[in-house]
């Protein structure tokens, strides 16, 4: 599900067991709620129990909004992040971020702050997810990222950033923090998913899709027949080794768009789902491309002297969408578009 | 005290100021604000009220074709609309902010993004233009001594406090028993 800003999705494992990966805010109706709570509620589903999974594939503002509602209403749940996440720098860094005077905004530290001081009271167990872990048996659930090297460059870069004293107070910016994404399988006995997060291509076989295809190829794997396009379907985020490699002929993909930032390098542009369709048996889009976000209560004075002084505002509305697929044992898919989900082929 | 009767005039705002150590919250209109909070939050901008000046707010209104405005005191400036921004990214002739609108019609609680020219950020605040960082940007419309209606926008970059060892090291010693109570498999 996306708002066209944001993206988050919910699996059933089967037996009314669920799993939640990211969280994302519907600002069009309710943007103090988790859009997956949310959805969950409306199915009946008694999150306290029912959801027996949370993970956070990065820490991304479009990944992360409401999760801390995820956890809170999910007790049961184990949860799931990135090795990397873990770690005592990490954790220092948000709490030098998020803590009392020094608190400024930045949605992301504050989500993750209150989600570690909830599963610290909780006193439950914070799963690393690590390349060819298997978080759990039936179905299979795999996390294939980070590895032990891109956590470590990620602790670099938490090192540089952490504050100093005298520094101006600034806000925690994740500095490409992509290829940290937590990947993850889901492998039902005769259907396999592939979560694609946001990782993306890189030169160094070392980082993002080279490292996990070698990983999955080394411990074993199920190729998928659905995909959650890495990375908004971005170009960044395509990698061939993903496609050929990790996934079966035709795969269905679903692709989440990035609705921020300047509208013509917003992914996924048409070029990306003209790739992606044709490396595709069906492709959808969880929101279709949003129209700019209306100026109109704006007053005219304003407008004309932001348009004279070159500063361009890209708001989009945010209308939420949901693709839900479902499938019995042997059948195939079937489809269900809600809101603003469009199929693109 | 009602939103369009109060006119606020604004001395020596933001620029090359350190604000109070206080927490950076960002304030909604000071109009709108409790009498403590807004008594707060004129003291931390340096915003200094200069009373119920109903003939020049509507004159000014009108012309800026907004009910709301702020008198710039010393100047003939008038505020029309203002955002909190936050660098996210910097191009080579721009930079990407998130901004959250905090005073004027159709402006007030809105988010937005938007790119703003770097030429727009002063030498003085050149430094401070790094992601992560706070500005405001301000619409301000005035009359020339002349009668020339003017419109322009500023940015102004905010200095904010900064971090204290003793804040860091607190900090840091919650994180660490953040850290040590979290059972990590």
């Amino acid at each position: 599900m996306g708002p066209g800003h944001g993206e988050a999705i919910v699996a059933h494992l089967g037996n009314g067991n669920w799993m939640v990966v990211d969280s994302c805010l519907d600002l069009e109706h309710e943007p103090s709620q988790s859009a997956p709570l949310k959805y969950l509620r409306k199915l009946g589903v008694q999150t306290a129990n029912a959801v027996k999974l949370i993970l956070v594939s990065h820490w991304d503002s479009d990944h992360i909004g409401g999760i801390s509602l995820v956890v809170e209403a999910s007790p049961a749940a184990k949860f799931c992040c990135s090795t990397a996440f873990t770690q005592r720098e990490f954790v220092k860094f948000v709490s030098a971020m998020s803590v009392g005077s020094l608190a400024t905004e930045g949605a992301n530290v504050s989500e993750f702050h209150r989600v570690l001081q909830i599963l610290n009271a909780r006193k439950k167990v914070l799963t690393a997810a690590s390349p060819g872990r298997r978080l759990q048996k039936d179905p299979i659930i795999t996390t294939w990222s980070p590895s032990d090297y891109e956590a470590q460059l990620f602790l670099q870069f938490v090192a540089q950033e952490h504050p100093k004293a005298g520094q101006p107070m600034r806000r925690a910016i994740p500095g490409s923090p992509n290829l940290t994404s937590v990947v993850v399988g889901i492998d039902w006995e005769d259907t396999s998913v592939l979560l694609g997060a946001d990782m993306e291509s890189h030169v160094d076989d070392r980082r993002g899709w080279g490292a996990i295809v070698s990983t999955a190829m080394t411990t074993g794997f199920a190729k998928s027949n659905v995909v959650k396009v890495p990375h908004h379907g971005s170009h960044t985020g395509h990698d061939d080794r993903m496609w050929q490699k990790l996934l079966s002929d035709d795969p269905i993909s679903i692709i989440a768009p990035f609705g921020k930032g300047k509208v013509d390098r917003r992914p996924p542009k048409p070029g990306d789902v003209r790739r992606i369709n044709e490396l595709s048996a069906t492709t959808y889009i969880t929101a279709r491309r949003q129209p700019p976000k209306s100026q109109a209560g704006m007053p005219l004075a304003v407008r004309r002297s932001l348009r004279e002084g070159s500063i361009r505002f890209y708001s989009s509305q945010s209308t939420m969408g949901i693709v839900r697929l479902r499938r019995k044992k042997g059948q195939q898919w079937t489809r269900e578009l809600f809101g603003a989900a469009v199929q693109a082929k | 005290m009602r939103a369009s009767s109060a006119l606020l005039s604004v001395e020596g705002y933001g620029i090359g100021t350190n604000v109070p150590s206080t927490p950076i919250e960002e304030p909604t209109s000071p109009n709108a604000m409790p009498e403590q909070l807004r008594r707060d939050f004129l003291e931390r901008t340096q915003i200094r009220e200069i009373g119920n000046d109903t003939k020049t707010h509507e004159s000014a209104s009108k012309a800026a074709g907004t009910a709301e405005v702020l008198r710039i005191e010393g100047s003939r400036a008038t505020l029309l609309a203002e955002w909190s921004g936050c660098v996210l990214s910097i191009d080579e002739h721009f930079f990407y902010a998130s901004l959250k609108g905090i005073y004027g019609e159709g402006i007030r609680g809105e988010s937005e993004e938007a790119d703003v020219p770097i030429s727009d950020v002063s030498e003085s605040d050149m430094e401070l233009l790094h992601p992560g960082h706070f500005f405001r940007l301000c619409v301000f419309y005035e009359i020339s001594e002349d009668g020339q209606p003017r419109r322009y926008t500023q940015v102004v970059f905010r200095r904010l406090p900064a971090y204290r060892k003793f804040d860091l090291e607190r900090a840091e010693s919650i994180g660490e028993d953040l850290f040590r109570g979290l059972r990590v498999e």
